[in-house]
């Protein structure tokens, strides 16, 4: 006889339900002396291949399972075997999809392979109607076993004990109460019987189970017989890769191969013998792995836009590049195949692709409209509880107000998970000396349980899974509210389980380059090839690049980049030495959180400061980067070459690395890490060394093809700004997104020697418009302006030619008064009238709208026809206010200059000129323009801002002391008046704040 | 005869009843708004506030990034209301035909009652007096020919203190006031309106005719018209009082727990109860306020098939009520009970009575009760659910 298993079982994949992680429910199994175990999650399969792997480390054997609970009706399915699995995965997702689902029917149409408990009439009547195979009467103690029991021997079947097990201790009732308050939108008090679990639903041991049925034991008998005919060695590793229109492997693989060669003639205009021989390795290596589906697949999908970025380690594939899947030549940028497919990789690495982003869902569409909803999905999100959300949703539940829960949250980082919080809550500078109330300390408690419990799904960005044959035999899949097929599972569970995903991504950038192109074109009948560009064969563009001058760069463009590119190349001896192209992929590689030391020290480096790698073992490795580990793949190498991992171990390393958590693996990886590498003779403080440059990149890291990837878009944004200014402005503005809010590129677009021109009746269209030295606003400026309004103001301008007065404009287009009212004090018949008609304007808007209205209804005495007024024109100010109002921003100044007269007074050093001052204390001026804030050394909040004046944009940094003292000041839209003192670093100049007041109000104690 | 209308203003007036208290809270920007979300609206801004350039109307959100350290009161209908109540006795001396308006802000007719108390002005300093001492409140009084000049006077000056306008000078008086000082145009709507229409003094809207206002203002023109000379025939009205029983309580400790607040209810219940069985009347209305812990207020109301006096019954009708109104989480810190539409209690029967009247033995018990409870107090004998279970 087979020993009693739990098999309805519930972890925090169950949505809005579950309590216990699949860790500690695994672990609490071992601990009782379970050999096996069934999950069975409500309505999905959302955690199993986590399941197989925690299970597995346990040292448990799993079973797969779930409850299907409809409104009125539940039963738990258990899989048999593959057949029950398919099974299981087409009926949760019918139940997901489908309206009108109905249990029992989907159950007796998807039966075979799967184990059926419940204890609802309505579900097994029906059933056992067809047959009384695997069907079993559900015995729970506390859910009315006296009725499951009677309705066994009514029905005549066998009888299964559960302990519909939610809980491992009793604690956790409370923690499942407010789950479900949470997931009601109630409050405890509020909280129904039957929208919770009960009180005893726990995972107890088999004895104390077997106490509740010393009047059926064969109800426990029949668990661990369920549990011993129930398939428990699953294996998800192997590949599902798409099917290319159906074609056989041979077949499809003849395909690539010839649209290689047709592609490889394409970009080098001949096959030479190093491209011949790189193709061929590659092709084997594609033919081996079985990747040429999934290849044909990823080129049909990246041909459905001419401009864009293929991403990740697919750049360094030859095959890619010749297909124009990817762009940056891998020969010709010394980038390695074996960093995307080598023999010992056994995941498949997955291709990313970056779309214009107002593209993007065309693309998407056409993948769906290629494969159907039944071969391809989504992969999904799943959005659990994170610090800040378990603390506000708990605090909600406890009844607080929005605004004490706020001034609790804001001490903790939004990158804080739920079980940090209360650490996080204690000393944070903005609020000391607080005592937490008691209610406070229950919530923070309860909080911090509050981890990895699955709410909902969502839509991930981008990725795209294919299979051959039918997606829901492999997943459930679920409807997102876009509309789109979803699967149950994240990303990482997707690849545990084989399936291939393709990022299809939006980029900003991508649709600005194709905006400035096109500008371009018609102004200037200037064409450039979008796949043969090179462009930093453009001797402007290297300036701009190595001036750090990059702002609307793609990727380039934060303050942190845009200095790194200025210590890099102002003044550096070593400069017509380093490769323009390769130094940018290592610039953009190495900004990332916690690499700040690094970084300076690579600029030394590169400016010719003498260096060794940390130990000989590494020279080869690091190389290229001057002995700094900078690329994800260096992880992988560095413990090659040092401590004697294999590839496939080193590769386990860097994927760990990059994925966060796992701290216990990370620990395992030290351990080998440090004894390999002492085994080689590497002494240890070189490890810890190293081991701490390879910890640098958790979390946030690029491996270097895709670094090159993003390298050439930036490149080609640099030459757009370099050679082709208004429009590339225009178009940076104009698809919004950018690192910078428009006023801030605005007022970059002037220190380019632009001239801003306000929005225009007869001049503006919908989005910003470059040309030449100017740059127009565009009608999308106008805040609150209907997109329709607008469309139709340009249509008819378009047809019946340009507006002659603002009467007209009325007569000719039908539009709001209110959008008439906004595109008036917005400026735009500025143009057509004096700006003083304004007031006037307004009156004849009135007139107008008013003949319409009293169309219907007349008063008894009429009043003669009113005679407009003559308004007098507004004074400056109101015409400022109304274009912040109307704009968002000003634009036909720098605000800064409306503070003229008290900035002479305080006679601040210009920005321009701020490099004169170095290790100096000044006085300067500043409109904030962007701010990161971050965590110093020892863990206190610091800041660096970027502000602008009139002359220049600079960085001003507030080290802890200064951040404690003036972050409440930071309040964005005010002229600030900085002191501190100027360093110098590499040619670059920072202000380091000591005290920071208003210009507009006066200087204030701080 | 000549009107002598006196308006009593206190700018900020739940701030400066908090600010008697709370010493901290003054010579500080201080604004009061519902804590409920970043984006409520601000009801009242304290004069600091203002000359950081916050305004009344405007979301939380933007009045922190304007004055990150503005001082958030969220609103207290409690102290507001024994603030007003002290206001109105003061005033009461004076004149029985008074009209408060909104919180802070009061009207008295004093027309006819020169001999007693000497001119308006008089009475104006003395009353300002009077606030100052006793309440330890800065008001300031207008003193004029109708309730709208009286009204803009007592707003006209900077600091507290009597403005007096002479009878007969009030449309030269307004003339050069920006137009934000008539009624009606404060609201944000208009206002707007009148600034894209560039008219910023009063004269400049006293200059145009009722056919070119109307274009602006619709059905209001002619009110504004009227406004903007200086005249405003209404007369100050005492407010109408209908007879309605009701109890409130503030909660010692903000509670969210249904069953505790149920029992706080069933107290305001039986309160209710028996001063209706007191005066003979039974409720055919109830209106419930809740007042949340952020500052925001709910109302629910529940109109009765039958008139109810019966603390069970009304009870029953309560506790429904309380559920259709108690929707948000959050905890609440004051509950409000209003019985109205009283009909007398032993009233005409309905012919065709399909209500199930109460058992003898219910109604002698509530009679017992009642005695009980004139007699020695209501903590005498309570109902076992106005206990709670906590």
């Amino acid at each position: 006889m087979s020993a009693f298993t739990h098999l309805h079982v519930h972890s925090t994949f169950s949505p809005q339900w579950g309590v216990r992680s699949l860790e500690d429910i695994c672990g609490a199994a071992r601990v009782m002396g379970m050999t096996r175990l069934a999950l069975t999650d409500r309505n999905g399969l959302y955690g199993i291949p986590h399941f197989l792997e925690a299970a597995r480390e346990a040292g448990v054997a799993p079973i797969i399972g779930a409850e299907a609970v409809t409104p009125e009706q539940r039963a738990v399915l258990l899989t048999r075997d593959e057949t029950g699995y398919a099974n299981l995965c087409r009926l949760l997702s019918d139940l997901h999809c489908r309206t009108g689902f109905d249990l029992p029917r989907a159950i007796s149409e998807y039966r075979g392979g799967l184990f059926v408990l419940s204890d609802d009439p309505s579900v097994l009547g029906p059933l056992r109607r067809h047959s009384d195979e695997d069907l079993y009467v559900e015995l729970s103690p506390g859910h009315q076993m006296h009725q499951a029991l009677a309705l066994a021997r009514e029905l005549r079947l066998p009888t299964v004990a559960t302990s519909r097990a939610l809980l491992l201790d009793p604690e956790d009732f409370e923690l499942h109460r407010v789950v479900r308050a949470i997931a009601l939108n109630t409050k405890l008090s509020r909280l129904r019987p039957e929208e919770t679990a009960k009180e005893g639903d726990q995972m107890v041991s088999p004895q104390r189970l077997a106490d509740f049925f010393p009047h059926c034991p064969e109800a426990l008998e029949n668990a661990g017989r369920i549990a011993g005919a129930c398939k428990t060695d699953w294996d998800f590793s192997e590949t599902i890769f798409p099917a290319f229109r159906g074609m056989a492997e041979a077949e499809a693989f003849a395909e690539l191969s010839r649209r290689a060669l047709e592609g490889a003639i394409w970009r080098y205009g001949g096959i030479d013998e190093t491209v011949e021989a790189r193709l061929q390795k590659e092709l084997v290596m594609i033919r081996d792995k079985g990747f040429a589906h999934y290849f044909l697949v990823v080129e049909e999908i990246a041909r459905q836009s001419p401009r864009t970025c293929g991403r990740g380690s697919a750049a360094a594939s030859l095959v890619a590049y010749c297909l124009g899947i990817t762009h940056v030549d891998p020969i010709k940028h010394n980038l390695f195949f074996e960093r995307f497919l080598n023999p010992g990789r056994v995941d498949p690495p997955d291709i990313d692709i970056d779309f214009p982003w107002d593209e993007r869902d065309a693309v998407l569409d056409f993948a769906f409209a290629r494969y159907g909803a039944r071969r391809a999905a989504m992969v999904a999100n799943q959005i659990g509880f994170k610090g800040r959300s378990a603390l506000r949703e708990v605090a909600k539940v406890y009844g607080m107000p929005d605004g004490e829960i706020k001034a609790v949250t804001e001490r903790i980082s939004g990158y804080c998970k739920a079980d940090q919080t209360a650490r996080a809550v204690e000393g944070h500078p903005l609020f000391q000396g607080e005592k937490l109330s008691e209610d406070w300390q229950a919530i923070l408690r309860i909080s911090q349980k509050l981890s990895g419990h699955l709410r909902h799904l969502s839509l991930h960005c981008g990725g795209l899974i294919v299979v051959p044959d039918e997606i829901r035999r492999y997943v459930p899949v679920e409807v997102s509210a876009k509309g789109l097929p979803v699967i149950q599972w994240e990303k990482d569970q997707a690849e545990a389980a084989g399936l291939v995903k393709i990022d299809i991504l939006g980029n900003r950038s991508l649709a600005v380059i194709r905006d400035a192109m096109a500008a371009a074109k018609k102004n200037t009948g200037v064409e450039i090839d979008y796949a043969s560009w090179c462009p930093l064969e453009d001797e402007r563009t290297r300036q701009l690049l190595c001036s750090g001058e990059t702002m609307g760069c793609f990727y380039i463009e934060s303050p942190a980049t845009r200095q790194l590119l200025k210590r890099m190349w102002t003044g550096n001896p070593r400069a017509a030495e380093c490769d323009l192209f390769e130094h940018l992929v290592i610039a953009s590689s190495i900004i990332r959180p916690a690499a700040n030391a690094f970084i300076l020290e690579f600029v030394a480096r590169m400016r010719g400061k003498a260096w060794r790698s940390l130990h000989p073992l590494l020279d080869d490795v690091l190389a290229e980067t001057y002995g700094i580990a900078v690329y994800q793949e260096q992880i992988t190498q560095m413990a090659m070459a040092l401590a004697g991992f294999s590839a496939f171990e080193g590769d386990q390393l860097r994927k760990i690395i990059s994925k966060k958590h796992k701290e216990k693996k990370l620990a395992d990886y030290r351990q080998m890490f440090l004894v390999g590498g002492q085994q080689r003779g590497v002494p240890v403080e070189t490890l810890e060394e190293v081991w701490s440059q390879i910890l640098s990149f958790a979390g946030y890291s690029f491996c270097k093809p895709h670094s090159a990837s993003y390298a050439l878009v930036s490149c080609k944004s640099a030459f757009l700004k370099a050679n082709h200014p208004a429009e590339f402005m225009a178009a940076v503005i104009s698809n919004q997104g950018g690192y910078y809010s428009p006023f801030a590129y605005l007022s970059e677009a002037r220190r380019m020697g632009l001239t801003i021109l306000p929005p225009d009746i007869n001049e503006s269209v919908w989005p910003y418009a470059g040309e030449g030295r100017t740059v127009r606003v565009g009608l999308m400026q106008v805040e609150g302006l209907a997109r329709k309004a607008a469309e139709a103001l340009l249509r008819e301008r378009e047809k019946g030619g340009s507006y002659s007065s603002f009467d007209e404009f009325l007569r000719r287009v039908a539009i709001d008064p209110a959008d008439a009212k906004r595109l008036v004090k917005a400026g735009c018949f500025d143009g057509l009238d004096k700006k003083e008609r304004r007031p006037a304007l307004q009156w004849e808007l009135l007139r107008f709208h008013h003949h319409f209205d009293r169309q219907g209804s007349g008063l008894l005495f009429e009043e003669p026809a009113a005679e407009l007024p003559a308004p007098s024109a507004y004074d400056d100010r109101t015409v400022l206010r109304q274009e912040v109002e109307t704009l968002g921003m000003l634009i036909s100044c720098h605000p800064l200059l409306l503070h003229r007269r008290e900035l002479a007074k305080l006679k601040p050093v210009p920005a321009a000129r701020m490099g004169e001052w170095v290790g100096r204390y000044i006085t300067m001026i500043g409109w904030w323009v962007t701010g990161k804030t971050v965590q110093a050394r020892d863990d206190r909040p610091m800041e660096f801002v970027t502000f602008e004046d009139t002359t220049a944009i600079f960085d001003a940094t507030f080290f802890p002391q200064a951040y404690e003292r003036f972050c409440r000041k930071l309040s964005r839209s005010r002229p600030y008046l900085l002191k501190g003192k100027v360093e110098e670093e590499y040619g670059v100049a920072t202000l380091t704040v000591e005290w920071v007041g208003f210009v507009d109000g006066g200087p204030e104690k701080g | 005869m000549e009107r002598d209308v006196l308006h009593l203003s206190i700018p900020a007036f739940p701030i400066e009843l908090a600010r008697v208290s709370d010493l901290s809270l003054r010579g500080r920007p201080v604004a009061v708004a519902p804590g409920n979300s970043e984006r409520a609206l601000l009801q009242c801004v304290s004069a600091e506030a203002r000359a950081e350039g916050i305004l009344e109307g405007m979301p939380l959100f933007r009045a922190r990034r304007i004055c990150p350290s503005l001082v958030l009161l969220t609103p207290d209908p409690e102290l507001v209301a024994k603030g007003m109540q002290a206001l109105l006795e003061l005033s009461g001396q004076y004149t029985p035909v008074w009209e408060p308006t909104t919180p802070g802000r009061l009207f008295l007719d004093l027309t006819g009652g020169r001999m007693l108390f000497g001119p308006g002005r008089d009475v104006a300093a003395r009353l300002e007096r009077e606030i100052d001492g006793r309440l330890r409140l800065a008001g300031s009084v207008g003193v004029a020919g109708n309730k709208l000049i009286s009204r803009i006077a007592a707003g006209y000056l900077r600091r507290p203190g009597v403005c007096d306008i002479l009878r007969g000078s009030e449309r030269s008086f307004i003339a050069p006031l920006p137009v934000a000082v008539l009624p009606g145009v404060g609201n944000a709507r208009e206002s707007v309106l009148l600034q894209d229409l560039n008219l910023r003094r009063v004269e400049e809207v006293a200059a145009l005719s009722v056919p070119q206002l109307r274009l602006a203002f619709g059905p209001f023109a002619p009110l504004l018209h009227q406004r903007s000379q200086g005249i405003d025939p209404s007369p100050v009205q005492p407010p109408r009082r209908s007879p309605e029983v009701a109890e409130e309580s503030f909660l010692g400790q903000e509670e969210t727990d249904d069953a505790l607040l149920l029992a706080e209810l069933c107290r305001l219940v039986e309160g209710c109860g028996l001063r209706l069985r007191q005066l003979g009347q039974a409720t055919r209305r109830l209106v419930l306020t809740l007042t949340y812990a952020d500052g925001v207020t709910e109302q629910g109301t529940a109109s009765l098939d039958t008139s109810l006096s019966h603390d069970l019954a009304l009870f029953a009708a309560v506790e429904e009520l309380y559920y259709k109104t108690c929707r948000r989480r959050v905890r609440l810190r004051g509950m409000r009970l209003v019985c109205d539409r009283l009909t007398a209690r032993s009233g005409q029967l309905d012919l065709f009575a399909t209500a199930p009247t109460l058992s003898p033995h219910a109604e002698a018990l509530q009679d017992s009760l009642d005695q009980l409870r004139t007699k020695y107090g209501m903590a005498t004998v309570r109902w076992g659910r106005s206990i709670g279970n906590a």
